[in-house]
This record gives C-alpha cells, structure tokens and sequence, in this order.
C-alpha cells in the first residue's frame, strides 16, 4: 500500500431505505484516493451525496458497498469512537454544558489521556485557533465565528490522522468566512493533518483545496487541482458548476491525446484541449470561459462575430451578453482599463477573439 | 407593585400638577391590577389557606371525645406524631409504629422514583428517537392507563401479580419458580403498584427535555472516541437532568402520599403515611394527631420541592 494515501475510497455505494419506496441512493460506486496532508475538497450542490460520503469516513453511516480504507486498513467496520477522524460539523455541535476548555478537552479525556497532557494540549489548541482568553467561557456566551473556532479546535486536539470539515464556513458572514479560509488554510498548513472539506460554494473550494472532488447525483464527476477543474472541466455539468462558462456547438475535426483541432460554422479551425474520455470527431460542445477571449471592434479577422445586447459594469471587469451570428448567447468578461472609452455600447456589432488555449472540449 | 408603593412613598410633597395625575392613573391602575387578581387570591385562601390553618389550628388542639377536636389547646398530637407513652410504665418512648411508616413511606416513594426513571429513561429515550410522526402515538399509548380511574389500574395490577395471577403463571411455566411468589400486600406490589401508576409522570419531563436533545451532539462524542456508556454519562445525562429531576419530583409527591395504592396492594402491614392520616381521621378518632401527620407528610414535599428549585437556580443562574 502507498504509504502516501491518507483515505481511500474503494468502489463506495450508500442506499437509504433500502428496497423500499423511498429508496435513495446517495452515493454510486464513488472511488476516490486522498492524500496525506492533503487538503481535498468534496464539492457539489446540496443532495450531491458530499455529506453522505463524510459521514461513511467518519463512520456515521456505513457502506452499502465497497470499502474505506486510512492508511490501507480497512475501517467500515469500526464505530465513529474507534476511528482516528474527527469532525467538524457544520452547527459546530459543541457541548452546551461545557466550557471553551472542556469542550476542546473531550476527546484527550474520552482517549483517557493523563490530566497534564489534556491541560497542556487545550492550552496549544486555545492558543493555535487565538482563543486563550476565553477558555472558560460557556458555549452560549461566544459568538458563532468564536464557536466555529473551539468546534476545530476541539476537532484538532487528540491529533486525528484526518480532519473532515462539514461545510463549517456556511454560517457565518461574508467577512467572517474570507477570515476563517485564510485560518483553515494556515491550520492545515501547521498541523500538517489531511483536511476533507465539504463544501457547495465552488469560490472556496478553488481557493482552499490542493484537489477538488465535483459531485453530483452520488457521483463524482471529475477529481483534479482547482486549476484543472477550472481550465479543463470535463463535461457540463462541471463546467456550468464552477464559474461561468459559454457553451458553442462546434465540430471536432482532429483529436490526438490531449489536443485536438474544432471548427466552428464556418469559419478557421482552432487548437482546443480534450477531455481524459476519448472523444470522437464529429459535433461537440466545446466551452470558452468569459475572461478567455478578448473584444475587438475591429472584426475583420475576429473568430466569432456578434452583437452586445447589453453590458454590465462591475468595477474591475466589465460583463458584456452577446448574440453570437449563429444565435447562440455568449458572455465577455472584459478587465476595465482606466478612462470609459474602452466601454463598447449595446447593438454594437464586435468580434471575439479567443485566446490561445481557451478552448475546451466537453466529453460527449 | 412593590416599586409603585415605593414610589409614592418617596415622592416629595410638591409635586406638579401632572405628575400628581400620574400618581392618580398609577393608583387608579393598581386597584384594577388588584380586581383583576382577586378571583385567583379568593380561590387561593379558601380552597389553600383557610383549610390548611384550619388543620394547624387543629394540630394543636386535643381529640374530642367521639371524632373531631376538643378546645383544649395542646402539644400532645406533635408529640405522638414522633413519642410513644408506655402503657405500664408512663414514660415517653420513640413511636417505633410510626417511625416505620414514615421510614417505609419515604423508602417506597424514593424506590418507586428510582424505578420509574429506569424504566421511564430508555422509554422516553425510544419515543425521542421516533420518527416525528409516530412520537404522538407512543407518547398517547405511555398516558392511556392515566386517564383510567387510580382505582382501575390498582385493581388490574392486583390480578397481574396476585398468586393466581399472570406473573407467578409464566414464572412457573418456565421453570424460574417452583411454587407462586407471594407479592400481594407486601411493600413490594406497593413498590410495583406506585411504579406502574406514576409512570407517565416521569415519561412525560424525561421526553420533554429528551426531545430538545440536539442528537448531532451525540454524534459529536461518538466522534471524540467517546463510547455508548461515556457518552450516555457526560452527554446524553447531563443535558436531559431538568427533566430526570422534574419527573422525579413528579413521581416521589405523590408516591409518599400514596393512599389507594397501599390501601389496595398493601394490606395492613404496608401502611404508608396517606393510610395513617386517613386512619386518624376515621377508627383512630384522632382529628389533631391527622393535622399534625398531614402537615408532617406536607414538609417532606416541601422539603423535596426546595431541593428541586435549588437544583433550578444552580443550573440556570441567569433565570
């Protein structure tokens, strides 16, 4: 076994109510690898079966089928308590009738650990999320963001092989949640313990992860860095997912490994990048991310034509919504330079010109 | 009302015009609050106070010479209550008779406490865990026999564990007992008897606060290598003990002025203090030594409901 694998995820299905009219199958045969001090992100929309498959990890739930596996042994079989993972939930669960301290103490007690190492551990815990001040606190007396800081804090302290986070950034604000990213990052980063993070909000799986796992319908749909995911979405769903994206019809007309030639109606042929499926020449959905291209009201050698319906401004980036020639709808995000002038109006008729490597065939 | 009273008191003598129209509409306010309350304290003094000075006037009278009370204003019921008077020599003695009462009282209201919570926990614990829709079928099937009349219950329990009765028939078909148990009028079909009448008062707070239970906590100790038995003891017990102290406090008042259920299950050699007053008033024909017995029995829940209210106040020190 690869002594560098963390959690692996071996052909896992979880079927609720089994054999009966409510039967829901929240995870499909999901195989999936995590990485020591690895920090993985399970993304997808709510109903994905993200949760579902942190609750097999932590061992809340068990499998229907397959197999998980920390650090090549198999666990499926072994209750929550016997499992070295602990998490963070995403009400944060802490314990009402007890204090900050007592609260980050549990674990090291349930572990019957010696009363020294317990007061020393809440002690480095109190002080790595900054809460020593407020160690005997009762829970109801600090505020969410001071809560979500015991709940890791607690979550860290018996040192779990890995820290599973349930969507712990939902409920708090704005400013609040750009804060604890940073925090979570520079915690990952000091405890050097393997993060699984739940999350729906792609912005922070793309800032946060080293991978990012996109699922939906219990399945996943693509695993990669959020680079790969972003520039190199493989079908879709994963593309409409995270960011925007404009959808053309075009045609495949040359594939080789990971390059290929489309063209689109009627016009030159251009380099695009293919999906890990095999894809077939012939008619493909390729996307162009709105920030790929560049606007040109000169459109004699354009590679798309069209005409702004509308433009949005946006203070750094101006958005603007195209009719392409061959009807389909398009959008450009154009960084603003300073002065109005660069602002193209609506009914204009401008060109696009894609930028090199900007485009990316879908698997069909 | 108090700082209304307050206020007034402290008022200078010159006052404005308007602020002496104020005090008038405060004053007018107060004697309408006082109307408005009056039903409640004349409900309070006839059925509450006057009875119970009543029965202390009386516990210090001496026993009329057929039933009632004679006005000769004497310690003696108070001192029966605890003293005996030997017959031969005349001299004062522990009342051994009423000591094993009250001891046999408060041991069987404490046992009856102690048993309705280990069977009331776990039940309570099973309907907290049901599916929403199903908590009110249980929680109905828990209190159905308290709506039946005490009497009922006591009599149906009475069959159940009588020598010919439905426990000594399946002990003796498997083998457990090879000739009937003799439970009836024993403190142990007391015991059982109590338990099986005052259930649904311990169910019902343990369920209340089971209820609010926020179950992912419980989840979060499994987490935290916390076992089924450490997380039962330092999560599960210490948030739900408003409602094990409520419902045992429900469950021990009555269950030390128990009357129908030892009457009943009992018999004569497992009097409990209910059937001691009741026998004052009745063959013993000592109305005062009953006062004095009644308001004996009222301290004891006095004494049970300050514990509960300190245990309120330790945990709740905001409210």
């Amino acid at each position: 076994m690869n002594d560098t694998v963390a959690i692996t995820v071996r052909g896992v299905s979880k079927v609720f109510s089994q054999a009966t009219e409510h039967e829901v199958r929240a995870l499909d045969n999901v195989s999936v690898s995590i990485a020591k001090n690895e920090f993985f992100t399970l993304l997808g929309p709510s109903g994905c079966g993200k949760t579902t498959l942190l609750r097999l990890i932590a061992g809340f739930e068990h499998p229907t089928n397959g197999a998980i596996l920390l650090e090549g042994t198999d666990i499926s079989a072994l209750p929550p308590f016997q499992r070295p993972v602990n998490t963070v939930f995403q009400n944060y669960a802490l314990f009402p009738h007890m204090t900050v301290a007592q609260n980050i103490g549990f674990g090291l007690e349930m572990q019957a650990r010696s009363k020294t190492e317990v007061e020393n551990t809440v002690s480095k815990m109190l002080d790595l999320v900054r809460m020593e001040a407020l160690r005997d606190r009762r829970i109801d007396q600090i505020s969410g963001g001071q809560q979500q800081r015991v709940a890791l804090a607690r979550a860290l302290a018996p040192r779990p092989k890995v820290l599973l986070l349930d969507e712990p950034l939902s409920a708090l604000d704005l400013k609040l949640r750009k804060e604890m990213q940073l925090e979570l990052k520079r915690l990952q980063h000091e405890t050097g313990i393997t993060f699984v993070f739940v999350t729906h909000d792609q912005e922070e799986a793309l800032t946060m992860s080293d991978r990012v796992a996109v699922m939906r319908d219990g399945i996943i749909h693509q695993i990669g860095s959020p680079v790969e995911i972003y520039n190199h979405p493989n079908n879709r769903f994963v593309a409409d997912f995270i960011g925007e994206s404009n959808f053309i019809e075009a045609e495949l007309i040359a594939a080789d490994g990971k390059t290929g030639k489309v063209k689109f109606t009627d016009r030159v042929e251009f380099d695009a990048t293919l999906p890990s499926a095999t894809v077939e020449t012939g008619p493909v959905t390729v996307i162009i991310r709105p920030e790929h291209v560049t606007l040109t009201t000169n459109n004699s050698h354009a590679h798309l034509r069209g005409t702004v319906n509308n433009s949005v401004y946006f203070g750094t980036d101006t958005h603007y919504y195209l009719t392409l020639d061959s009807g389909e709808e398009f959008v450009i995000r154009q960084q603003n330079q300073r002065g109005e002038k660069s602002r193209v109006n609506a009914g204009t008729q401008v060109g696009i010109l894609i930028n090199d490597d900007g485009i990316q065939v879908l698997a069909n | 009302m108090n700082q209304l009273v307050q206020d007034k008191a402290n008022s200078p003598a010159t006052l404005t015009n308007g602020a002496q129209a104020t005090l008038a509409a405060e004053k007018r306010e107060l004697a309408k609050r006082w109307f408005l309350v009056s039903p409640a304290m004349i409900i309070i003094g006839l059925a509450g106070l006057a009875p119970l000075t009543i029965i202390l006037f009386y516990s210090f009278m001496s026993p009329g010479p057929y039933a009632g009370i004679s006005f000769e204003p004497t310690f003696q019921a108070w001192i029966n209550l605890v003293m005996e008077e030997d017959l031969f020599e005349e001299t004062l003695g522990p009342n051994y008779a009423h000591g094993s009462i009250f001891a046999r009282s408060i041991g069987l209201a404490l046992g009856t406490t102690v048993l309705t919570l280990v069977i009331g926990f776990p039940t309570a614990y099973f309907i907290a865990t049901r599916p929403l829709s199903q908590r009110n079928f249980w929680l109905f099937m828990i209190s159905l026999p308290f709506w039946s009349n005490l009497l009922v219950r006591t009599f149906a329990i009475m069959m159940f564990i009588r020598e010919q009765g439905f426990v000594n028939h399946v002990l003796l078909y498997l083998g457990a007992i090879d000739k009937p148990l003799n439970i009836m009028f024993t403190p142990t079909a007391v015991w059982i008897g109590l338990a099986y009448a005052y259930l649904p008062l311990m169910v019902l707070p343990l369920y209340a606060s089971m209820e609010k239970l926020d179950f992912r906590l419980i989840e979060a100790a499994y987490d935290l290598y916390a076992s089924r038995r450490k997380v039962l003891q330092k999560v599960i017990i210490p948030l739900v003990k408003p409602g094990i102290v409520a419902g045992s406090i429900l469950v021990f008042i009555p269950s030390i002025g128990a009357y129908v259920t030892p009457k009943i299950l009992g018999g004569g050699k497992s009097l409990m203090l209910g059937n001691l007053i009741s026998n004052q008033f009745g063959t013993s024909r000592d109305w005062p030594l009953g006062s004095a017995l009644a308001l004996f029995l009222m301290a004891l829940v006095m004494v049970a409901l300050i514990i509960y209210v300190r245990n309120e106040s330790r945990n709740n020190p905001g409210g």
